[in-house]
Formats: C-alpha cells, sequence, structure tokens
C-alpha cells in the first residue's frame, strides 16, 4: 500500500516535472520573441533616429558645402578678373603704342622699362607686348632663359580676341614657360590713330590661387575646363587628368589648341553612375559631385567631389560616440528587463503549476481518504439523495454501493430518524450549511439498528448556495449501551460514596470524640497519678514520718535514760537514733521525688525555687532561679509548670552539660511564662528528643491548656519557654 | 515556770514533744491542739507563755495560726515546729510573724533551748535558717542586679568567705567537697568581675551581703 502510494507520487511528481519544463519552453520561446521584437523596435529606432539625423546632417553638410563652393568661386572669380583693369592701363600707356608704330632700340628699351615697371610692382609673372601679327617685341622675361621675345602667341585665343579689339582672359599652360598661368589681353593703339596695332599681355601664376583657395584637403576641389581637364585641383596628382573620358576627337582639338601642352591628359577614373546622382572612382568609392560656372570664364567649373563615406564617417561619428552607447544602454536595459520579467514569469508560473498539481494530488488524495478512510462518510445532494458513500459506509451497512447511490438518505433511517430529519434537520442543515452530533439511527441491510451521530457540513458553490454535503457518521450503539451502563454504575458509585461518607463523618465524629476522651483520660491519668503521688507522699511525710519522729524522740530519751548505764544501751539508742535519722531522710527525700509538700503548702514559686536549690545542691551546677510575685494559681496548672520546669531542669543537667542553669517565673498580661535556659551544649531539632521527655513536656503543657516552645542550637545552649494564658488574668 | 500550747496533729509526736519539754525544769504544756483551729482558741482562751505550733495541720494550717496569733495576741511567741527542711517553710513561718523555727527531727535537743530563747524575748533560728533569711532579704532587694545572676549557692559560697571562712570550713558547713567549693569560688570571681578573696569580702560588704 505505502509502496503504491511512493510510486504514485513519484510518478505524479514526474509528471508535475515534464509539465512545468514544457510550460516553461514555451514561455521561454514566447519571451525570447518578445525580446527579439523588443531589441528590433529598439533598433530600428535607432537605426531610424540615426538615419534621420543622418539626412539633416547631410543635408546641413552639403548646404555648407554649396556655399563654400558659391564663395570658392566667387573668389576665383574675383581673383581672375583682378588683372583685367591693370592690362587696360598698361595698354594705354604711350610708350608701347609707340614702340608698335616706331620699332627701334630706344623704343623697346622705354617699353621693356615699363613692362619691367608693372611686372615688378603687380607681382605678375610675366608681361608682354606683341604685334600684330603676334611676335613678340617686348616682354619682361626678356633676359631669362625662356624669353617670350621673338616667340609667336598668335595662336592664342586671347591674342586673337584682342586683336579684334575685344580683351580677354584666358586660362592656359605656358607654351614656352611650362607653367600655368591666367592670360590678359588687350589692344595696344597707335599713338596717334585708332588702329590697333598690337596686344599686350599680363600673365599671372595660379600657384597662389592653387595653394589659397584650393587648401581644402577633405574634399576634392577641381577647376575644370569646359573639356573636362582639370586645370586646378587641390590633390597634384588630379592636374591635367581629364575629369571624365573624351573621344579622340575632342583630345585632338585641345591638343590643337595647345591650351594645355600636348598631353596626354590621363583620365582621373571619376565616372558617373547609372542612375547619374552619384560618381564612382576606380575603386568603387562613392563621392557626391556639385559643380558651379564661374563667371567671365563660360563653362569653365567648379567641381567639388566629396567621399560619402567619409562624409558620413564625419557625420556620424559623433552621432556614435553621442547616441550609440545610449542606444546600446537602453537595448540592454531592455534586455535585462525583458530576462527579469521572464524569471518573474517562470517563477510564477512554475509555482502556480504546482499549487495546481499540489491541489489535484490533494484532491485525489482527498477521494483516496473519503473512500479508504474508515470512517463512514456519505454525501447528499440538495434532494437528500446519496451521490457518494465510503467504501466504510456500505461495509457496516451491508449494502452494495449501487443499491445505495442515488436512494434518499432518509431510507437508511428509523422512522423516528427520518421524520426528525425532513422536519427539522434538513431544513436547518441547508440553511446554515452545518450540523454537529445529531443523533440518528440507521436501519441496517440486515434490519439491525444502529445508533450514530451525525455531523456535516455543505459543500457551497460559487453564489453560497450549499449544493452537497459531506458527512460522517459515527456508530454510537456500544457507546450509548456503554453510557447507559456508566450511568448506572455512577449511580451506584454515587449512592456508595455518600454512605461512605456518612459513614466517615460518623467515624470521624467518633475519632473525635474518642480523641478527647483519650485527652480527658490523659489529663485524668496525670490528675490521679499526681493525686496519688501526693497522697503517697502524704501517706510517707505524715505518716511514716511522725511515727519515726516519735521514735526518734524516744530512741533518745532512751538514750539519755541509759546513759550512766554500764551496759551498752545508751550505744544501742544511739545507733538507732541515727538509724532513724536516715529514715527519716530517705522518707522525707521519697516523699519530695514523689511531690513537693511545698507545692501544695506554698505554692508554684517556693516549690520552684526549693527544685532549683535542691538540684544546685545536688549538681554542683551554678542553677539561678527568678520570679515575679505571683497569685495563687489553679493546682493543675501548678502542677503542670512544675513538672514541666523540673524536666527542663533534669535535661539540662542530665543531658545537656549545662554550667549554667536559669529558671524564670514571669507575669506579663495574657499570664505566667516558665522559661528554662541552659548554656549547655543544645540539640539539632533533628535529633531525637524522646528520651530528653520532651515529648512529654509538651503534652503536659497542650493537656493543661498552654503552649511550650523549645529552642536550641548545636552548642549554643537550650531553651525551654512554657507559656500559660491564666483566664481572668490582668 | 513557761507555760506552753502545743499544737500538732500527730498525737504520737505531740506525746513525744511533750516529754521532751516537760522532762526539763521550767516549762509545763498547759495545753494541746489537734489542729489549727483548736490551737488559736487554746492560744486566746489559756494565754500560753510560749505557743509550740506544727507548720502542716488538716484545716487552719500552722503559718495561718500565727499569722493570728501576730494579730490577736502578738505577746505570745511562736515556735514553728515542722517536719520539713525546706527554708521557704523558715522564711514564711518567720515572714507570718513567728519567733522560732524547729524541726522535728531535732526537737529533741533544740526544743527545749528554743522554748526558753524566744520566751526571753529572742529568736531561735538556725544557722540554716537565719542563713536563708538573710539571703531571702538580700535576693528580694530588686536593686542588686548583680544578685539576680548568682545562685543561692554561690551567695552562700561568697558569704562564708567574705566572712573569712576556709574552703575546709565551707564544704564541711554545706556538706560538699573542697574542690567544689573552688570551683564556686571561681565562677564568683568571674561573674563578678573580681580578682581575690579580699576584693570578695569587699563586694560583699559593699553590698551588705554580710553583717558586722
Amino acid at each position: 500500500m505505502s509502496h503504491l502510494n511512493q510510486y504514485l507520487k513519484y510518478s505524479q511528481l514526474k509528471k508535475i516535472g515534464i509539465s512545468v519544463y514544457k510550460q516553461r519552453m514555451r514561455l521561454r520561446l514566447i519571451i525570447l520573441i518578445l525580446a527579439i521584437f523588443a531589441f528590433l523596435a529598439v533598433s530600428t529606432g535607432g537605426w531610424l533616429y540615426y538615419y534621420s539625423f543622418q539626412k539633416a546632417a547631410f543635408q546641413s553638410a552639403e548646404n555648407q558645402a554649396f556655399a563654400q563652393q558659391k564663395l570658392l568661386t566667387d573668389q576665383l572669380a574675383t581673383y581672375l578678373s583682378e588683372h583685367i583693369k591693370s592690362v587696360r592701363a598698361l595698354s594705354r600707356i604711350r610708350e608701347l603704342g609707340t614702340v608698335l608704330a616706331d620699332t627701334n632700340l630706344e623704343t623697346i628699351y622705354k617699353a621693356n622699362q615699363i613692362l619691367d615697371i608693372f611686372t615688378h610692382s603687380l607681382e605678375l609673372d610675366v608681361s608682354y607686348l606683341m604685334d600684330k601679327a603676334g611676335t613678340t617685341i617686348c616682354s619682361s622675361n626678356r633676359n631669362q632663359s625662356d624669353s617670350f621675345v621673338g616667340n609667336d602667341f598668335s595662336f592664342r585665343p586671347y591674342f586673337k580676341s584682342a586683336i579684334q579689339e575685344q580683351p580677354g582672359s584666358y586660362l592656359a599652360l605656358g607654351v614656352t614657360s611650362r607653367k600655368r598661368g591666367v592670360y590678359y589681353s588687350h589692344p595696344v593703339y597707335h599713338p596717334e590713330i585708332q588702329e590697333i596695332i598690337g596686344v599686350v599681355v599680363i600673365k599671372t601664376s595660379i600657384e597662389f590661387l592653387e595653394t589659397t583657395l584650393f587648401s581644402n584637403p577633405e574634399h576634392l576641389l577641381f577647376f575644370v575646363s569646359p573639356d573636362g581637364i582639370i586645370f586646378i585641383s587641390n590633390h597634384p596628382r588630379y592636374r591635367f587628368n581629364l575629369l571624365w573620358p573624351l573621344d579622340d576627337d575632342t583630345k585632338d582639338r585641345i591638343v590643337n589648341s595647345r591650351q594645355f601642352g600636348n598631353g596626354p591628359w590621363e583620365w582621373s577614373g571619376f565616372r558617373r553612375t547609372d542612375t547619374g546622382d552619384r560618381i564612382v572612382d576606380q575603386n568603387h568609392q562613392e563621392y557626391l559631385f556639385t559643380s558651379l560656372p564661374v563667371p567671365d570664364y563660360p563653362l569653365w567649373q567648379v567641381v567639388s567631389l566629396k567621399n560619402e563615406k567619409m562624409l558620413k564617417k564625419q557625420l556620424s561619428a559623433p552621432f556614435i560616440k553621442g547616441i550609440g552607447p545610449g542606444v546600446i544602454f537602453i537595448s540592454i536595459l531592455a534586455g535585462i528587463l525583458v530576462f527579469f520579467l521572464y524569471q518573474q514569469a517562470a517563477k510564477e508560473i512554475s509555482q502556480r503549476k504546482a499549487a495546481e498539481e499540489k491541489l489535484r494530488i490533494s484532491e485525489e488524495r482527498y477521494r483516496h481518504i473519503y473512500h479508504k478512510t474508515p470512517i463512514m462518510l456519505h454525501s447528499i445532494d440538495t434532494n437528500g439523495k446519496i451521490i457518494r458513500v465510503s467504501d466504510h459506509w456500505v461495509d457496516v451497512m451491508g449494502y452494495d454501493r449501487n443499491e445505495v447511490i442515488g436512494r434518499h438518505l432518509t431510507k437508511f433511517f428509523t422512522q423516528d430518524s427520518r421524520k426528525r430529519a425532513l422536519s427539522e434537520i434538513f431544513p436547518r442543515f441547508f440553511t446554515t450549511g452545518f450540523c454537529k452530533d445529531v443523533p440518528y439511527a440507521y436501519v441496517k441491510k440486515n434490519g439491525d439498528s444502529m445508533d450514530i451521530l451525525l455531523s456535516c457540513y455543505g459543500v457551497r458553490d460559487e453564489t453560497g448556495r450549499v449544493v452537497r454535503s459531506l458527512a460522517v457518521s459515527v456508530d454510537v450503539t456500544e457507546k450509548n449501551r456503554t453510557q447507559n451502563a456508566l450511568e448506572i454504575a455512577k449511580e451506584k458509585l454515587a449512592r456508595y460514596s455518600h454512605d461512605l461518607e456518612q459513614q466517615v463523618s460518623r467515624r470521624t465524629a467518633q475519632l473525635e470524640k474518642t480523641q478527647a476522651n483519650l485527652k480527658n483520660l490523659s489529663k485524668n491519668i496525670i490528675a490521679s497519678q499526681e493525686r496519688e503521688k501526693e497522697q503517697v507522699a502524704r501517706e510517707l511525710h505524715d505518716h511514716l514520718g511522725q511515727v519515726l519522729t516519735a521514735l526518734r524522740i524516744d530512741v533518745l530519751w532512751l538514750k539519755k535514760h541509759f546513759a550512766s548505764s554500764p551496759d551498752q544501751a545508751a550505744d544501742r539508742a544511739e545507733k538507732m537514733s541515727l538509724l532513724i535519722d536516715k529514715t527519716i531522710q530517705d522518707v522525707r527525700d521519697m516523699a519530695y521525688r514523689l511531690r513537693p509538700r511545698v507545692l501544695d503548702d506554698l505554692g508554684l514559686s517556693d516549690a520552684l525555687e526549693s527544685l532549683v536549690s535542691d538540684f544546685e545542691k545536688r549538681s554542683n551546677v551554678s542553677c539561678v532561679f527568678r520570679r515575679d510575685v505571683i497569685p495563687k494559681i489553679d493546682k493543675t496548672l501548678a502542677t503542670a509548670l512544675y513538672r514541666i520546669g523540673q524536666e527542663a531542669v533534669t535535661n539540662a543537667i542530665r543531658h545537656a552539660e549545662a554550667t549554667t542553669i536559669v529558671v524564670e517565673l514571669r507575669t506579663n498580661a495574657h499570664g505566667l511564662i516558665l522559661t528554662v535556659t541552659d548554656n549547655g551544649v543544645g540539640f539539632t531539632p533533628d535529633q531525637n528528643r524522646n528520651g530528653f521527655g520532651l515529648e512529654g513536656m509538651m503534652e503536659r503543657a497542650s493537656l493543661a491548656g498552654g503552649s511550650l516552645d523549645i529552642t536550641s542550637q548545636k552548642g549554643g545552649g537550650t531553651r525551654i519557654t512554657c507559656k500559660f494564658t491564666v483566664e481572668g488574668w490582668s | 515556770m513557761i507555760t506552753v500550747l502545743l499544737a500538732d496533729d500527730h498525737s504520737i509526736v505531740r506525746e513525744g514533744l511533750r516529754r521532751v519539754l516537760e522532762d526539763s525544769s521550767g516549762i509545763k504544756v498547759i495545753a494541746e491542739a489537734p489542729d489549727g483551729e483548736t490551737a488559736f482558741d487554746l492560744a486566746i482562751k489559756k494565754q500560753p507563755d510560749v505557743a509550740v505550733i506544727d507548720i502542716s495541720m488538716p484545716g487552719m494550717d500552722g503559718l495561718e495560726v500565727v499569722a493570728r496569733m501576730t494579730t490577736y495576741c502578738p505577746k505570745i511567741p511562736v515556735l514553728i515546729l515542722t517536719m520539713h527542711e525546706e527554708e521557704q517553710y523558715v522564711i514564711r513561718a518567720i515572714e507570718a510573724g513567728a519567733k522560732g523555727y524547729v524541726t522535728k527531727q531535732s526537737a529533741p535537743e533544740q526544743l527545749v533551748a528554743a522554748v526558753k530563747k524566744i520566751h526571753s524575748g529572742g529568736r531561735y533560728l538556725t544557722e540554716k535558717a537565719s542563713e536563708a533569711l538573710a539571703l531571702r532579704y538580700i535576693r528580694g532587694d530588686k536593686n542588686r542586679d548583680v544578685m539576680e545572676s548568682l545562685s543561692m549557692r554561690e551567695l552562700q559560697v561568697l558569704r562564708k568567705l567574705a566572712c573569712g571562712s576556709t574552703n575546709r570550713e565551707i564544704a564541711i558547713t554545706y556538706n560538699i567537697s573542697v574542690k567544689t567549693v573552688d570551683t564556686y569560688r571561681a565562677r564568683l570571681l568571674k561573674k563578678l568581675n573580681l580578682r581575690n578573696n579580699a576584693e570578695l569580702s569587699r563586694y560583699a560588704i559593699q553590698n551588705r551581703l554580710v553583717e558586722f
């Protein structure tokens, strides 16, 4: 049985374990998905935020870049137009017209002087003068190795436009100097007539321009010719590269123009993407492309290429620095939170599951207990029909279970019980839901009747209505029988006990009477003893004593009479008298011992005094007697006190080895106090004191109506105090 | 001739005493009484020179007879005769007014002398009796606290020592051993906080324990 139970328990526990595990797994999955969603949400939010932030940053960067570019372009335009006026001023100087009109050494010299001054003062690269055919006749670099003098620059567009009366400016690589520069040209008129006779040109270097304006290292900044040749670049390696790939015709044309030397011009590698909104280089790096036209230089453009990756990095770095940890922190926090919640939920669920399982087990156990416990249990529904009974119930009643289930409970009751149940107990039970120790009688299948006590409580539904009962029936048939027998026995016992009590009280009364009688008897015995002693003493004293006295007188008379006689009669008489003296003494002593006459003749006080001095005489112990004057007292009391005193002093001398005994007879407001104190060895209360006659003293005191108190200490002497209250004392 | 009233309830004793008295010259028993009442009546009636009264008699006892006679015929001296040796009787008798005290036992030797002595106006007491009286007197004085702590025998020994008796004498007087007397002496010195016999004497005299 117990093995089975254990197995059941074990398997149930296992089931609980498995189901809890499954539950946990499912929960874990849900929580995991939730966590992922939460993480995704946070990430997406973060990314969206980052994206919008980046976009805004991008936009602002773009705007900023555009503004910069615009500024650059304006500056470039300003710079490029710087010397337009200078060249015009130079063309108006007379010496230049003169030298063209009349070319000789002197005029050349003068013109050269002018050019030198200009070049020097305006910090130009070079300034030079060409005749109508385009041949250079004067130049500020005439003394240098790359002197222009004699060179024909008629192929230059600036010459061509100036000779047509159009001042020109031109960007090109110097044919002779191999240096980039800006060329400004202006026609020179004849000093007297309005006729163009030559062209004056100023060339300034763009090196300065390149180092100052194109100094931004972050992006690529190009100044690009209409054909796409990079003329100025902040990165030297792109100088004279082709921004876009060009076909050969165009290349040829550029070669022919001699504007940028002879080439070959390499392709920079930049290319528009297919969608056209981005530029990529050969390494597939993407660039942001912007271009602005430059005033006065049609089709020339200032191009800005920004590496998108770099840009993004630049833009996102502060963001990541600032926001990144925040996002990570929030993500971790969310993760922790989710995990914590998961733990909590898991705990909660496992607890709830365990509780449910416990409940189920307990329910099962309850069912098991219900059926198997050897108690009569039954349940009825609201109609009174039996819905469940315990095994014991059917066993005891002798029915089969299917004979019982569904039948009305009262069918198993005796007539009386049924009536009472239906009229009284059932209605009450279904309202209160409780009843206790209701006496019923069942009828078993074999017809036997069985007394029971039924207790039950109602099982209620959620609305609080009693829907069925759980009832316990206790077989009290035997108990009732026993109870009856017990009650009869009790009654008998009470009777006996009453009789006994009466007997006891009768006996007690008898005993008390006997005790009183005994006490009286004791008193009487003592009294008669004393009386007898007194009689004997008196007899001895008065009779024998007197006779002896008389004898003595006569003997002494005889002695006197025979004093002169020769025989020894006188001696005999003398001997007789001595014998008589001794006998008298003996008689006196005997009488004294029996009862001293002094007690009767002179009273207690003198008797005690006599007693004390007698003891002293016979013992050599210092005996002191002290007294108050006392009135005459009852003889019995006097006797008792005398005897107590006698006994006490005797004890002190005989047992205590005392050297001083003090006997005091005192009076107080209530009566007499006799105290006998010695300085002897004393005794402890547990010592056997019977030998000392203490019991006798006590008895005498109590019989005479007094009290006796003994205080003694080992080595500290003994004090015996005897108190008597004398009626009518004052 | 001294006339004597003799009262005793025992006739044989009375007879003996009468012989003792009448054997001497100069004493005549003029009346005999067997009890107290008769003795008193006869004393009044016969007016004897001396009354010899037994202390214990049926009815009115000797003490009462003495007391009455002291009141009604104080001129007749009373000699108390007794079987008892206890000093208490002596004291009572003297207190009651008796002039002398003789035990019946010593009567043959002392009675005649006693009758003569009290007839001549003196007292007749044995040494023991007078000592007892003295001691009673001393002890009766409540002012002397020290006396309270001394026993009768101690007082006796003290008096004797103060009077210059030797230990041996004292031992003989009280029929005790010399060693016992010494014990008493030591006890006295301790109790009274004294050093020697001289101091004891001085103490006794100062406290009027002895008379000179």
